[in-house]
Formats: C-alpha cells, sequence, structure tokens
C-alpha cells in the first residue's frame, strides 16, 4: 500500500531523478537510428509527452465522469488538475514534433490529420481551462468542466489512430498497433523508461496542481463562510 | 541546422517548459496558501472580537 502511495505521488527528487536518467541515456548511450540517425533521440521526449497527454485526458474524463455521477467534488478536482497538466504535456508533444519534423520532413508544420487532431485537442483542453476559469459558482464550473472532459475525451482517439484511418505524412504507431513494435529491442527499451520516467513526473505535477485545487477550493469556501 | 542541434533544441524546449510549468505551480501554491492563511486569520480576529462584544457590560 505504502508502495503503490510513493509510486502515484513521487518526490520532486524521484521524478527529476528518473527523467535525469532517462534524458541522459537517450542523448548519450542509446544508439543513433540506422535511418533517422541522431535526429531520432527526438523520440524519447517526443512520444512520452504524446502518450501522458492521453494519460492526463483519460484521468479528467474518468474523473468528469465520477463527478457527474456522484457529484464529488474531490474528482472535479483531479478532472481540472489533470487537464491543465495535460495541456502541458500536449504542448510538448507539439514543439518538440514540430521541431523532429523540420529535422526529417523539412517542414516545421503540415495540417496533416495527426498534427491537426493534435492541435484540436490542445484547443479543447484550452477551452476546459478558460470555461473553468469564466464561471463563478463552484457547482456549475464543475458540471461545465465534466461535460467538455467527457466529450473533449472523444478526440483521443481520433489522435492515435488518425495516422491509419487517413492518409498521413506522420509515421503510424509503432507500439500500440496491430502486431509486434516496428522498433529494435534497445530503442524499444530506452522508449519504455522514458515513458516511465515522464509518467512519475507526470503524477508529481499532478499531485502539486491538485493541491492547488484544494488550497483554492478551501479558501473559496472559507470565503463564502464570511460573506 | 544540424541534427544535434535540433536534437539539443527539442530537449531544452521539452524540459524547459516543463521545469517552468512546475516553477510557476510552486509560486501558484504558495500564493494559494498564503491567501488561505489571511482569510483563516482573519476570521480568528473577527471570532475573537465578537466573543469580547459578548463579555462587555451591557449599557441600559
Amino acid at each position: 500500500m505504502i508502495v503503490l502511495r510513493r509510486l502515484l505521488a513521487p518526490s520532486a527528487a524521484a521524478a527529476l531523478a528518473a527523467v535525469a536518467v532517462v534524458v541522459t541515456i537517450g542523448l548519450f548511450i542509446v544508439p543513433p537510428d540506422r535511418l533517422q540517425g541522431q535526429v531520432e533521440r527526438i523520440m524519447y521526449v517526443h512520444v512520452p509527452a504524446a502518450w501522458i497527454a492521453y494519460l492526463a485526458f483519460f484521468v479528467t474524463f474518468a474523473a468528469s465522469v465520477r463527478y457527474l455521477w456522484r457529484r464529488d467534488l474531490a474528482a472535479d478536482r483531479l478532472a481540472a488538475a489533470s487537464a491543465e497538466v495535460g495541456l502541458v504535456f500536449t504542448a510538448v508533444a507539439i514543439v518538440t514534433g514540430s521541431i523532429w519534423g523540420k529535422a526529417t520532413w523539412g517542414i516545421w508544420w503540415d495540417w496533416d490529420p495527426r498534427l491537426t487532431t493534435t492541435a484540436l485537442l490542445l484547443v479543447i483542453y484550452m477551452g476546459y481551462v478558460l470555461v473553468r476559469a469564466s464561471i463563478v459558482d463552484r457547482v456549475r464550473r464543475a458540471r461545465a468542466g465534466a461535460v467538455i472532459g467527457i466529450v473533449g475525451f472523444a478526440n483521443v482517439p481520433i489522435v492515435h489512430f488518425s495516422v491509419l484511418w487517413w492518409r498521413s505524412l506522420h509515421q503510424p504507431p509503432t507500439i500500440i498497433q496491430p502486431g509486434d513494435p516496428t522498433i529494435g529491442d534497445v530503442l524499444l527499451a530506452e522508449l519504455l523508461a522514458s515513458v516511465l520516467a515522464y509518467t512519475l513526473l507526470f503524477l508529481y505535477l499532478l499531485n502539486r496542481r491538485l493541491e492547488l485545487e484544494r488550497a483554492r477550493d478551501e479558501a473559496e469556501l472559507a470565503l463564502l463562510e464570511r460573506s | 541546422m544540424t541534427d544535434i542541434a535540433f536534437v539539443a533544441g527539442a530537449y531544452l524546449a521539452a524540459l524547459g517548459a516543463l521545469g517552468v510549468y512546475a516553477a510557476t505551480l510552486g509560486r501558484r501554491l504558495r500564493a494559494a496558501r498564503s491567501a488561505q492563511a489571511a482569510i483563516e486569520r482573519r476570521r480568528e480576529v473577527e471570532a475573537e472580537a465578537e466573543a469580547e462584544a459578548r463579555t462587555l457590560p451591557q449599557v441600559r
């Protein structure tokens, strides 16, 4: 139980150490790719960022369902916290993807299905954060957030499978796809280790953001009691 | 630009963004906690003043 709690709420030092290790391995130890050369190293930060964005928005989706079902404000706080952290990871995925695109395709951006649906994902969750920030009433804010958190998540599978459903400049999925992963063992091990390390960082940030949401709720409640 | 510059740029952008977000989160959390403490202090002062008013002799 304690191990699980430690894993779900890692310390800043643990998250930083894990990220430092995978960054060092990804930049200096893993061999360059046969086809892409050194540029392929961007994968160890781009792919984890994209996967963690999916994970964060799934947490928002699940917590939003729980809020609408049970009217549980703790679930609403989790949904809000996860959406904001997911937004940061989506932005990281877009920026690193754009740099990788320039290095391999020769362009920073293209309106291809994967890139367009990812940009839409960013806009949806920016909308989520803005809508929440604009509603003063606590219950209305939670309800509106939950609806966007559930409807917005429909875009996540579209983003992931867009490269299979439509013709795309972006490469198809290498791991979450029918059949074996289309990646060498060493590269795959570093990629999975990176996903794990950035997941620890995500959990650390999520817990901090959750603390902030709790502190704000308590302050709001205290102000309401005074008035 | 060389491949190394692209890789360095991507890592700097990613780790920089996450670092800035973590630092901002820390600042926001400190601000929220100090606001919470100020509300709490004010509530205590008001409660004390109310208690004091109750103990004063009533003048008719």
